[in-house]
């Protein structure tokens, strides 16, 4: 409720060379809100206040806590993390939630930047477990469930002049708990970065990059789908230029593209304009003698965007890094760039032995670099969406990613059979309503997260959850329908090439255990 | 998830001539949980071989413990059930292949072993010819560069490095290293070592990270005829004495009640801290079972204690002892093991051979019945004084390794602290066992430099032992619930194993494969042990009594 619809990783940059350089610490419409913010946990969202929330005159007293984090890891917080595999930590039945529901209430001041004044300030929450209420100044701005994707927010029309006070509630236990239920650590708290960005009303809403490799393995195929927001008149246009390595455009003109003007006079395209992908801008390309992203080479490119307002101004860049790849699945094998390589992967849970699931960019890192060191060239984010930073980390490093939605369900994926009236909670339904925060069964009052008695009055406020879709992200292993034609020729003249060495090419078969080391085990 | 070998072979049989397009990339495999990954080898040989199977994902990466300290201040790992949580599912949330602070557990490098990005084959060792197999797809190995030892006994005796060739991914050649020729005593062994390390920075490796590494025996190194005069010319014929033998500076005693042998004294200092008795019993490691955890039946283990094989007592029998011809003292120790839980009985009979050079041969029989299918060893159990606190061995190593997880781990002189052969499973388990192994020694010091101690050696070249030598017994691991609570004994717990079982993945997935698991049936096997002093040369002293059958 009140979220802004789902978009891929992205930060606004005000020129493209500051875009290209990706750092989006050097942005000025980038402003993180990290740190040290105050926190006071209430025994259930009903137990709320308004002056919790920045509403009224408060005189109680406030722990300070360390944003990213979990409450259940801080010594201060009498509420402790809980350890369950298939089974629910709580005795309820779906969607219900235990009344007892620690509520923690993060609260901090921010002054709007420079040079935000009259723009577009979003909120983004990069996770809260499980349920997330946001306000702004005492006003309800939204709220939204899964605790392992961001939330973005706008908080445009609750901003005011000087201070400004931003509370993020958030409660334990929702209907979303059941969805998500999986074998780790039941922690709380907003466990992933937050900040706040800056655009334009006419801005760079969304970018899904598909970084194709063509049958020949050498041609790259781009394709950019752009959404832009908030332009009502024509003349605007999207360019895209795309970076190698070292830094070096590969076009000599960028491409570019006519946004196309949206209807917001007529309600029905209003209503479906997200779903239809009506006002995405599409600009392709084929590039020749690419060099391959894969694990072993991980050669990113970067794809740079603006948006130009007609007089030709830069209004907003961003880029995005990306990868030039093929993923097929034939024959029994999955093709990536036309090999089939050998998975050696581990599954990899968001985990720190003294910051619970706020993992830190550090801590990603270093997954990666150790994964790398010991010959991983796969991993799993067992079973949710990782915090983007971690697959900036496996697209540096090389990692293939097996990128896993946010719903596993145990409790009662593992009854299903012996109580078939829960059959109906199959992955699809949860994965619908996990995402669109809403659930099917009407909720007595005991719900405490789903419906009813939210803290404040908040969702006496009407709104609705925007479209969702999940981000684009580069470089995963997505599964692509099978290709009719085969790469194997061009496979094999790739190899034939270099045969022309006299190096005789070690057939797939042989890569058997003959190079096992001697002697075997004679203990028996 | 988690399917066993048949089952993936089973499944590429079935699917092939089919118009099945997928590949089986397994989501979730080889369970990682505490001292595990058991057959990880052998899961990757099928993966490697077999046409439709492509790999999988290890569950997991790391152990979710959460740093805590018990009510004495002492710092561990928690899982579920340290905050009050109920219910919980305790250490099922530790599954990782490095603990929580990331440090890589053995079963890391195994999978780091397998999975190595060039493997070599041995063409022509004579020649010093290798054929290195670019197990990359892509990626030339010019980012690598070749080392090599030769090892004589376990020892080092030369070293070098090699150019690897241009080798695209996926492609292989032969290369010839210029290997000394080294003198090889006569009944010792030549390995050779390779490696492959960084030689042009990653980013995500410094220059001399290891990724490869190999060993092959050397048959074809020189080695000398064996000499007739190899074993020392007898000294004083050994004194039979009560209920203890004297062989010169060393003197061995048993305890005729308990017919147990319990110490063995060189210059008026005790090298035993508890008698030599048979074991048939190891802390379970969390694929035998999960004894935390009520929600789930405890797999090999809830036989094992059904059997009681966590206190069988040793009853003592009959002790004999004479002189013999060779001026040896034989000693025959006869106990009988009792099963508490199953009313079984297994008789033991040592036949302990005490001879004027000083070693102490021991032949070990166990009248086990084959209704024991699944137990978790069969081998010979002592401590020692915890002041014979530095370790060196001739066996797999460095790290511990487990009949089913031991490729990574490879035969060399290795040395330790006894306290370093701790290896902190989150839950406290069996852990720092070594396979392959020819000798261990356990001393005050090194032996070279004035050290003593006790040697314990195979008897016979052909079969060396499992062992493992450690500060915490199984019985404090099998009590202990933390790190932190876990007791660190004042003495060594020594094991001499003639079989250990494996590892497995029992906690989700196959148990322990057959091929690795210890049955009953009657037991024979031998060991030997001898104090060792100040300028032994210990190499030379086992390889003496390891060949000494050959001659």
């Amino acid at each position: 409720m009140g979220r802004l619809p789902m978009r891929a990783t992205a930060y606004p940059f005000p020129d493209e060379d500051l875009a290209a350089a990706g750092d989006r610490t050097a942005s000025p419409w980038f402003h993180s809100l990290d740190g040290t913010w105050d926190f006071r946990l209430r025994d259930r969202p009903e137990s709320v206040t308004d002056a919790d929330v920045g509403a009224g005159d408060d005189t109680g007293t406030w722990t300070p806590f360390e944003v990213p984090g979990c409450w259940t890891m801080h010594p201060e917080v009498n509420d402790r993390p809980h350890y369950t595999n298939v089974r629910m930590p709580f005795v309820a039945e779906p969607p219900e939630v235990p009344d007892a529901n620690p509520t923690g209430v993060h609260r901090r001041s921010f002054r709007l930047p420079k040079g935000w004044k009259g723009r577009r300030t979003v909120l983004h929450v990069g996770g809260a477990e499980s349920c997330l209420y946001v306000f702004c100044n005492g006003e309800p701005v939204g709220m939204g469930k899964d605790s392992r994707l961001p939330q973005e927010f706008d908080l445009t029309p609750h901003l005011r002049a000087g201070e400004n006070v931003l509370a993020l509630v958030v409660v334990r236990w929702s209907d979303g708990s059941w969805l998500e239920d999986q074998d780790h650590w039941w922690m709380a708290g907003l466990h992933r970065e937050v900040f706040l960005y800056s655009t334009a009303d006419a801005h760079l809403a969304d970018v899904a990059i598909a970084a194709d490799l063509d049958e020949d393995l050498s041609t790259g195929l781009l394709q950019l789908d752009v959404r832009v927001d908030g332009v009502q008149e024509t003349g605007w246009r999207v360019e895209a230029s795309v970076l190698d390595e070292s830094g070096d455009a590969l076009l000599r003109q960028p491409l570019s593209a006519d946004v196309a003007v949206f209807d917001r006079s007529d309600p029905l395209a209003e209503s479906i304009s997200a779903y239809v992908h009506r006002g995405v801008t599409r600009l392709r390309e084929r590039f020749d003698d690419v060099t391959p992203w894969s694990s072993e080479n991980p050669v990113l490119h970067t794809v740079v965007l603006s948006l130009l307002a007609p007089d030709g101004s830069v209004v907003e860049s961003t880029s995005v890094r990306t990868g030039f790849r093929r993923v097929e699945v034939v024959d029994r094998e999955l093709l990536l760039n036309g090999y089939p390589v050998l998975i050696h992967g581990v599954n990899r849970h968001d985990h720190d032995p003294d910051r619970g699931k706020a993992v830190t960019e550090v801590g990603m890192w270093d997954d990666v670099v150790l994964m790398k060191q010991h010959n991983v060239n796969a991993v799993r984010t067992a079973h949710y969406p990782n915090d983007p930073r971690f697959l900036d980390a496996c697209d540096e490093l090389g990692l293939w990613v097996v990128d896993e939605a946010n719903v596993e369900a145990h409790a009662r994926l593992a009854s299903r059979g012996t109580r078939g009236s829960r059959r109906r909670s199959s992955t699809g339904s949860c994965a619908r309503s996990s995402a669109t925060g809403t659930t099917r069964r009407s909720s007595p009052s005991r719900s405490a997260t789903s419906q009813a008695t939210p803290p404040c009055s908040m969702l006496r406020r009407p709104g609705s959850a925007g479209p969702t879709r999940t981000g684009s992200c580069t470089t995963r292993v997505r599964a692509t329908p099978p290709s009719p034609a085969r790469t194997g020729p061009a496979t094999r003249a790739v190899r034939r090439t270099s045969c022309a060495r006299c190096i005789r090419r070690s057939p797939r078969s042989g890569r058997g255990p003959s190079a096992r080391p001697t002697p075997t085990s004679s203990v028996r | 998830m988690y399917p066993s070998i048949a089952a993936i072979r089973a499944w590429a049989e079935r699917t092939a001539d089919t118009d099945e397009q997928r590949p089986l990339i397994m989501c979730e495999f080889s369970h990682a949980m505490g001292n595990s990954n058991g057959s990880l080898a052998d899961y990757w040989a099928v993966i490697e071989t077999t046409d439709g199977l492509q790999g999988g994902f290890i569950w997991d990466w790391a152990d979710q413990g959460l740093r805590a300290v018990d009510a004495t201040g002492a710092e561990h790992w928690a899982y579920g059930g340290h905050f009050g949580d109920e219910p919980n599912d305790a250490t099922f949330c530790c599954n990782g292949l490095v603990w929580p602070d990331r440090t890589p557990k053995p079963a890391l490098l195994e999978y780091a072993y397998l999975t190595a990005p060039v493997r070599f084959r041995a063409s022509d060792l004579k020649r010093g010819r290798i054929v290195v197999v670019n197990m990359q797809d892509w990626r030339d190995v010019d980012w690598l560069g070749g080392e090599w030892d030769v090892r004589v006994d376990g020892e080092v005796v030369g070293s070098g490095t090699f150019d690897l060739p241009e080798l695209p991914g996926g492609f292989e050649a032969t290369v010839e290293i210029a290997l000394p020729t080294v003198d090889v005593p006569p009944g010792a062994e030549a390995h050779l070592d390779l490696r492959c390390a960084v030689i042009d920075e990653q980013p995500w490796a410094p220059v001399g990270h290891r990724v490869a590494w190999q060993q092959f025996d050397l048959p074809e190194t020189k080695q000398h005829r064996a000499s007739a005069s190899s074993r020392s010319v007898p000294a004083e014929p050994v004194a039979l004495d009560e209920d203890a033998a004297v062989a010169g500076d060393v003197t061995v005693r048993w305890d005729p009640e308990a017919a147990a042998l319990f110490d063995v004294v060189l210059d008026g200092r005790s090298l035993l801290a508890a008698p030599v008795t048979a074991s048939l019993w190891r802390a379970p490691t969390e694929n035998d079972g999960r004894r935390l955890d009520a929600t789930t039946v405890p797999g090999a283990l809830k036989g094992w204690l059904a059997l009681g094989l966590d206190r069988v007592e040793q009853e003592g029998r009959k002790v004999t002892a004479r002189r013999k011809d060779d001026g040896s003292v034989q000693v025959t120790l006869r106990r009988r093991l009792h099963l508490p839980g199953a009313g079984e009985t297994v008789d033991h009979r040592q036949r302990v051979n005490v001879r004027s050079d000083g070693w102490v041969l021991v032949d070990e029989e166990l009248s086990l019945p084959r209704s024991l299918d699944d137990l978790p060893r069969i081998g010979a159990r002592f401590e020692v004084p915890a002041s014979l606190d530095l370790l060196e061995w001739y066996g797999r190593g460095p790290l511990e390794s487990y009949p089913d997880r031991e490729s990574s781990e490879q035969l060399g002189r290795w040395r330790s602290r006894v306290a370093d052969q701790y290896v902190p499973y989150v839950l406290p388990q069996e852990h720092g066992h070594h396979t392959d192994t020819r000798w261990f020694v356990l001393a005050d010091g090194d032996p070279a430099e004035g050290g003593s101690g006790v040697l314990v050696s195979a008897t016979d070249r052909l079969e060396p032992f499992g062992f493992s030598a450690r500060h915490h017994h199984d019985a404090d691991l099998f009590a202990a619930t933390t790190t932190a609570d876990l007791r660190m004994s004042p003495t060594i717990e020594v094991h001499v194993d003639l079989t250990h079982r494996g590892l497995g993945t029992g906690t989700c997935g196959p148990d322990t494969l057959a091929p690795y698991q210890v049955t009953g049936g009657p037991a024979r096997w031998s060991w030997a042990m001898r104090p060792v002093r100040a300028g032994d040369d210990v190499g030379a002293l086992a390889r003496r009594i390891r060949t000494e059958r050959d001659t």
